[in-house]
């Protein structure tokens, strides 16, 4: 999707992490990854504080905001919300044009989507479940069994 | 995202005559006996034609909408689950029969008197225990049938019980010697009501019974059907209010004079008028299997987004009888033109009749209820189908994995969210409506 001559930003509120997005000519110029904590608000405001200063522009020269995830109303400002779902789609067909199936294992929701090359959604499914699978679970395992997280899915059939 | 009318839109004028036939229904059955007449118990599927035979005083309580009723009232559905678990039953059998069980525990009725009206317990009724049925009438198609009412027998210390077997195949099986199977069975239940209650049995009131149920289930089917038009005329939040009249006593002549005489015509008007339910009509969905009672908001949360829910194969089949007309469309059964002359010769037209309910059929492959839901979301011009994967009905939901891949395949965007018809404890609120909201993106509405 072309968004020409605009700069605006993405903030994900998600359950453990809040990552926003900076975007400009429909190319990212500032990104940042910060701890949800306890203090929420407080954290979305240093998430959009640090991804302002990567990409050298001011909260003024923001035209548009969408605010996404399980807090998306916590965020100190946005124009718009959208489902966590619809964005994963749009943003891995903005990183991979042939991507048409999506997953993303967050914090507490596993989420598979299927979607076309605009990134619109065909068939998407969330576990409604905080569980095993979920993302929380697979890092306290990979601590607990000292592995790296990048290496516990080779470590399936080898107990 | 509040969206603008699009069609005019009113209430219904028989709202409040079917909110008085429902609460007539659960007033009688607990003045039964004030009276002199019998109460008995059995589930919203049962042959209710048969006892009817027994007198215009035979008041019955069917037991998946009086559960129903408890799970909207959260605050004693919460008591009920508690103490059927004390009692040692787990939770992931039918919320529905843990509610109703838990009621008969607690001896605590959903029902009671404010100021010397007959009123919800919810709406500040003094509370009445649970009135206990003289005897016990059900029948035998989901996994739970029988043992629910085994169960309530052994509660009550030991109710005179009859249930009949009725799993006999799907309709487009159905032969000769498996309509006889049943209707041998209802032949021996007359003998075991007559037994129980001493009292004579009159085929006369059985026939007209019968009579009450072809019109109820053949003209519920025809107001769905009225559903397909654009603007919807009704929307399913208060179809299930409708409905449920059909599942509290189908073989009711209150229940089909109202179904006839009342709410089809003014369902017909609408259609003639374009009223709409949902002013802001743009995307038309439909659910699947009972909803999360004590969430129904959700259907009012669709509006806002200009979507409707035109109804389900649930609220369509499970009351309503169905067959394939002339157009090769579904429509309302055509209710037989036959004179009953016997018992045995009503009987085998009931039962022929009956086993076509659509909602039965499913319990047989979840393939014959794919089929049935992918032409309700053509004939009904869906643009999507949400389903609920409903721990609390083990019956009506098994398959539906199956019925979501059918549906994708037949070209329907498809939501499912996880939830529980009857124990709230197992449905969450703010997360169905995040997937609500994405669904709604899907369908090019938010």
């Amino acid at each position: 999707m072309e968004v020409m001559n605009m700069i605006t930003m993405g903030i994900d509120l998600g359950a453990k992490n809040i990552k926003v997005v900076i975007m400009k000519d429909n190319k990212i110029i500032g990104k940042s990854n910060v701890l949800a904590g306890f203090e929420v608000g407080k954290s979305a405001q240093q998430a959009i504080d640090k991804a302002l200063k990567d990409a050298g522009v001011k909260k003024e020269d923001i035209e548009k905001t969408i605010s996404t995830g399980a807090g998306e109303k916590l965020a100190p400002f946005y124009d718009e919300t959208k489902s966590i779902v619809g964005c994963d789609s749009l943003g891995a067909v903005y990183l991979h044009p042939a991507a048409r199936s999506v997953i993303d294992v967050g914090a507490e929701e596993g989420r598979g989507m299927r979607c076309d090359e605009t990134g619109k959604i065909i068939d998407f499914e969330v576990n409604e479940k905080c569980a095993a699978g979920a993302g929380a679970f697979t890092e306290a395992m990979s601590r607990a069994l000292e592995v790296p997280l990048e290496q516990l899915g080779s470590c399936r059939g080898c107990s | 995202m509040e969206q603008e009318a699009l069609y005019p839109t009113e209430r219904l004028k028989c709202w409040n005559k079917a909110k008085e036939i429902r609460m007539k229904f659960y007033q009688d059955y607990a003045e039964a006996h004030d009276k002199g007449g019998l109460r008995w118990a059995g589930g919203a599927w049962t042959f209710d034609a048969i006892p009817a035979g027994l007198g215009d005083d035979v008041y019955p309580i069917t037991s998946e909408p009086y559960s129903a009723t408890i799970a909207f009232d959260k605050e004693l559905s919460l008591e009920c689950m508690e103490a059927t678990e004390v009692k040692g039953y787990p939770r992931d059998l039918c919320s529905y029969m843990r509610n109703y069980w838990g009621s008969i525990i607690t001896d605590k009725f959903a029902f009671g008197y404010k100021d010397g009206e007959f009123v919800p317990r919810f709406e500040g009724a003094k509370p009445i225990g649970f009135p206990k049925p003289d005897f016990i009438w059900q029948d035998h198609i989901c996994c739970s049938h029988a043992k629910w009412y085994q169960v309530v027998s052994d509660l009550e210390g030991g109710i005179p019980m009859y249930s009949v077997d009725n799993a006999v195949g799907p309709a487009n099986e159905l032969t000769d010697s498996k309509i006889k199977y049943v209707v041998e069975q209802l032949k021996d239940g007359i003998k075991f009501l007559e037994k129980t209650t001493g009292r004579d049995y009159d085929d006369e009131l059985m026939y007209k019974a019968i009579r009450n149920h072809f019109v109820s289930t053949s003209k519920w089917a025809e107001t769905c059907a009225l559903n397909k038009a654009i603007p919807a005329p009704l929307d399913e939040k208060s179809i299930y209010s409708l409905y449920v009249l059909g599942t509290l006593q189908k073989a009711g002549k209150q229940v089909a004079d109202f179904y006839e005489k009342d709410l089809l015509p003014e369902v017909q008007d609408r259609v003639k008028r374009g009223i709409a339910a949902v002013p802001n009509e743009r995307v038309r969905v439909m659910s699947d299997t009972q909803p999360p009672w004590s969430f129904l908001s959700i259907f009012r949360y669709l509006e806002k987004f200009g979507c409707v829910s035109i109804g389900s194969l649930y609220t369509f089949g499970l009351i309503g009888q169905w067959e394939v007309k002339e157009d090769g469309a579904w429509g309302a059964k055509t209710i037989p033109d036959v004179e009953f002359t016997s018992r045995d010769q009503a009987l085998y037209e009931y039962v022929k009749y009956e086993l076509h309910k659509p909602e039965w059929q499913h319990f047989y492959s979840c393939h014959l209820k794919s089929d049935m839901m992918i032409r309700i979301a053509k004939e009904w011009k869906l643009n999507g189908v949400m389903l609920h994967y409903n721990r609390g009905c083990e019956g009506l939901t098994v398959g539906i994995a199956e019925n979501r891949l059918a549906l994708l395949d037949a070209g329907y965007p498809v939501m499912a969210f996880e939830g529980n018809n009857a124990d709230e404890r197992e449905f969450d609120e703010a997360r169905t409506k995040a997937k609500i909201n994405a669904f709604m993106e899907t369908l090019g509405v938010k």
